[in-house]
């Protein structure tokens, strides 16, 4: 029975969104309202508030001393040897990815309800809000690969859609379609790992799919690392890495929650999940490994450059996320499975409350999204600075907040680990040095310093209403004790258990075991108070450069040398543009559009219709309109048969 | 009264009268086709029909059995009511257009 | 030969001449007179297969009732000889060798069945024809078969010729006074 209550949690926002949708249908038909948006603000998030209750349900009471419960509430498909059902699975795992999702939706969804006030489709707004969540809970409940896989396409569809969601203004509806593309493309790597898994182990149950490596301990087959990697080029699309990182900045075109949501607490960590989902296959493919802890920290660094030059608040944070994502999958590829999850739970408090505050931000200066025009905010928006300040301090990595265990046990694993690499480390610990400054200019220049901006916008400025500031309330206060989950034992000496690990260990190290070189607990408190050093010289570079109250405004346009190039994102949008885009683009014209589809089908087709067209020409002049002609076919006709029945049978 | 015909029923007898319905049939159907008159064609079907008597009397003798020959009574009374009603409408359209040609009742097509 | 055979021979030749006159006479009312001499013949094949009742519901019904309605209505309508001269070439020369053809065909088939081993051969052992009994086709035995195994059907032909009336008489449309309403 309690079963019953996973495909309860996962079917709500499902129910949300088709009634969202058809209040959203009827009322372009009827055009007026008839359900207005407060009932579907309220709809969509209850749905989602009650998925999070029953989840908290499931987890702690029904689950305690479980290692997993299941619910299949469908029997899909069963062709030759492969056989489907629908399954929810809930184990450790998916247990803390369902209450962050759920939890942080929320949150999020009761923020949109102030955020999206006024607007002409907020109904369609919340449909939207609520099928993602429920293809979000799809991926992350499947126990199969089909079924996350659906929910990893549902997610992409849901992005796209809620990207492109003003798509009247076409710059919104091309970052919505490019979000969508190239989320594609790294679904066609997932599909070829999938097919892949499936040849060579028969089965496509993450359970089955595990347990084949649990069997094959120790060995490791050349088809582990390819689909390790088709895998993970799945994970680059959806998760922001290099090289299909390109969606995520233009995905900023969306309203702000759906970034918060989507581009920063769930959605992006879809592919880091995936990963540790599938430890087991990455375990005995250390090839694959080393190309995810690469591309992680080559991806963070990158972007966190990037982000150091950026002027509108929600780019700098995109990148941030990208970089963050980068992180994760650095400790994902070292290894540490757990810690890759505990750091995307904190960065899903942090980056959540980041973009929300910035969305209030937004609001408050009626829309004007770049710093350079702000400043001076504290003293007008001081729930908003407040909060964003702790979230600021938690992605810098300051203890005790959140983003500084996650972090530092990350950078400890890759320093450590037998898969992970001293390099890495350091260019992990460069873009935390980055992070830190990008996030305190980010903070200075928008809440310190004298007003920038012109004089109606700060008539305007004004703090917004609670339905926006209680979300990011709570979600600060997460950036500030978030982290207490985790605390290592270094720290603790001991007398506070280290929760997240204890839930988790469990669920990431049946199949395979990762190799911590010994060191001592010298070299371990070195690297962390390193960590917090970072975190410092971060802060302090940036209060140098940004913090007098004075600041002149610099014209990007004028930039020359580096700050050129990272201004421009390293002209990457270009160069894909001019390589890839603008070729295939031709190709298709030229080829596919001019002689296949042109010349050749429509040829064969209006050829075999022409053709038909004779035929049938010849045959109406049987039709003479006398009747004794049609006697005598009849007759005719008559007695072929009866020759033919009766002689030639 | 002793039975007439014996053993020609089965052997020639067969042949011969079978032969004579087919034929009379296939003239009949060409009275039907080729000739250009409403009336022409009416007695072609009449004879298309006799035919098939013949066919169902022999048959009836040749198994001696009634059946036939009551089928063929029925025949008769279907006949004489579609030649009752053939002639009332050919009569109309003759009426309607002073002919009973065939030409003007053809619609051209094809 | 017997004489019934010589007149069963002789009655099929002239049922098909009379067919031949009908088909080939350019004056219709050559032609009824053909196809009256052809039913005439057919009655009397009838009768000597015995079955004396229809050989003269033939002559009664067919040679004098419908025949008679069909030489009424072409002396009524005035028909000229073949006003209707028009080339049949199209139709005659497609349908025409066709129908020969199938003709030929089921004629030569005819013979081959029944010469062959086939079912009318093995009927001649089952039939004794000396046990025909003398009342075969006469009318008291007609008459008792149609009136007791066939009645219903005898009854429902009579709705049959109902419907015939009032077709006619809606197609002439006569009022019930019995004046045609032109």
């Amino acid at each position: 029975m309690e079963n019953s209550l996973i495909f309860i949690i996962v079917i709500l926002p499902l129910v949300g969104a088709v009634l969202n949708g058809t209040i959203a249908a009827t009322n372009a038909y009827r055009k007026k309202e008839i359900w207005g948006e407060k009932f579907s603000g309220a709809l969509a998030f209850s749905t989602v508030a009650a998925s999070f209750i029953l989840s908290i349900y499931v987890v702690f009471v029904k689950m305690a001393g479980l290692e997993s419960i299941s619910c299949t509430p469908y029997e899909w498909l069963s062709i030759g040897g492969l056989k489907l059902n629908i399954t929810f699975l809930v184990d450790h795992l998916s247990a803390v990815m369902l209450l962050t999702v759920t939890g942080v939706s929320a949150v999020i969804h009761f923020y949109s309800i102030g955020y999206i006030h006024g607007d002409e489709s907020s109904v369609r707004y919340f449909s939207f809000l609520n099928l993602f969540v429920f293809a979000m809970l799809l991926l992350i409940l499947g126990d199969s690969m089909p079924v996350m896989f659906v929910g990893w396409e549902g997610v992409g569809l849901c992005s796209y859609l809620l990207i492109g969601f003003w798509y009247k203004e076409d710059e919104k509806a091309a970052a919505g379609k490019k979000a969508f593309i190239v989320n594609r493309i790294g679904d066609f790597g997932f599909l070829l790992g999938m097919f892949l898994i499936f040849a060579n182990v028969g089965t496509l149950t993450i359970s089955g799919v595990n347990e084949f490596f649990h069997l094959h301990n120790s060995m490791t087959f050349f088809w582990t690392n390819v689909a390790g990697i088709c895998l993970f080029i799945g994970a680059t699309g959806k998760s922001a890495q290099i090289p299909l990182y390109v969606w995520l900045p233009d995905a900023m075109a969306g309203p702000t929650p759906v970034s918060a949501l989507i581009h920063a607490a769930t959605m992006v960590t879809a592919g880091v999940y995936m990963v540790c989902r599938f430890h087991g296959l990455y375990l005995a493919a250390p090839i694959a490994m080393n190309v995810v802890l690469w591309v992680g920290a080559l991806t963070a660094l990158f972007s966190a450059t990037i982000a150091l030059y950026q002027n509108d608040i929600k780019k700098v944070l995109a990148y941030s996320t990208v970089s963050q994502l980068g992180f994760m999958f650095m400790a994902a590829g070292a290894g540490a499975f757990v810690i890759a999850i505990f750091h995307l739970v904190m960065h899903a408090f942090f980056k959540a409350c980041l973009f929300l505050g910035s969305g209030s931000v937004i609001h408050g200066m009626g829309g004007e999204q770049d710093i350079r025009y702000m400043g001076g905010l504290k003293k007008f928006m001081p729930v908003t600075y407040i909060t964003f300040l702790l979230a600021t301090l938690a992605i810098a990595g300051f203890p005790p907040f959140a983003g500084f265990f996650s972090k530092d046990e990350i950078l400890w694993n890759v320093f450590a680990s037998g898969h992970g690499s001293k390099i890495v480390w350091f260019i992990g610990a460069l873009a935390a040095l980055g992070t830190a400054f990008y996030m305190f200019r980010l903070v200075y220049l928008t809440f310190f310093g004298n007003f920038r901006g012109t004089r109606e916008q700060e008539h305007h400025l004004h703090e917004s209403p609670k339905t926006m500031t209680v979300p990011l309330m709570i979600l600060g206060g997460l950036s500030l004790i978030g982290g207490w989950i985790g605390i290592p034992k270094l720290l603790s000496f001991g007398s506070i258990p280290n929760y997240i690990h204890e839930f988790l260990e469990p669920a990431v190290s049946k199949y395979g075991h990762v190799h911590i070189g010994h060191y001592s607990h010298a070299v371990e408190y070195g690297l962390m108070a390193l960590s917090v050093a970072i975190a410092f010289v971060g802060w302090f570079i940036a209060r140098s450069m940004f913090g007098d109250l004075k600041r002149k405004l610099v014209d990007p346009d004028t930039y020359t040398g580096i700050p050129r190039l990272l201004w421009n994102k390293y002209f990457v949008d270009e160069i894909y543009m001019k390589f890839i885009v603008d070729p295939i683009k031709s190709l298709s014209t030229n080829i596919f559009l001019n002689i296949s589809d042109k010349k050749i089908i429509d040829g064969f087709a209006n050829g075999s219709a022409s053709g038909w067209n004779k035929v049938a020409g010849l045959f109406s002049k049987l039709q003479t309109g006398n009747i004794q002609a049609y006697g005598f076919y009849m007759i005719f006709g008559a007695a072929i048969a009866f020759i033919f029945i009766l002689f030639v049978f | 009264m002793i039975n007439p015909l014996g053993d020609f029923i089965v052997g020639s007898g067969g042949i011969f009268t079978i032969s004579v319905v087919l034929i009379l049939f296939f003239i009949g159907v060409a009275t039907f086709i080729f000739r250009r008159t409403l009336l022409h064609m009416l007695m072609g079907v009449e004879l298309m029909l006799n035919a098939v008597n013949l066919s169902l009397i022999y048959f009836s003798r040749l198994h001696q059995n009634l059946d036939g020959q009551i089928l063929s009574l029925m025949i008769f009374v279907v006949a004489a009511c579609e030649v009752a009603v053939g002639i009332a409408i050919i009569v109309k359209l003759y009426k309607r257009t002073g002919t009973i040609g065939v030409e003007t009742y053809t619609e051209e097509r094809g | 030969m017997d004489f019934n055979i010589l007149m069963y021979f002789v009655f099929g030749v002239v049922a098909i001449a009379g067919g031949l006159i009908l088909l080939f006479a350019k004056h219709p009312i050559k032609g009824a007179m053909g196809l009256l001499a052809s039913m005439l013949a057919l009655a009397g094949m009838y009768a000597i297969l015995q079955a004396h009742s229809i050989a003269v519901f033939q002559v009664i019904i067919y040679a004098g009732a419908i025949m008679v309605l069909i030489i009424y209505f072409l002396m009524l309508l005035d028909i000229k000889s073949e006003d209707y001269l028009r080339s049949y070439a199209k139709l005659v020369w497609t349908a025409g060798p066709l129908l020969l053809l199938l003709g030929i065909f089921f004629i030569y088939k005819l013979y081959t069945v029944f010469q062959g081993p086939g079912v009318l051969k093995d009927m001649s052992t089952a039939i004794s024809p000396a046990a025909n009994p003398e009342n075969f086709g006469g009318i008291k035995v007609f008459s008792k078969t149609l009136l007791t195994k066939y009645l219903f059907a005898f009854e429902f032909v009579s709705t049959l010729l109902f419907a015939a009336i009032v077709a006619v008489i809606s197609i002439v449309q006569l009022d019930w006074k019995g004046r045609k309403n032109d």
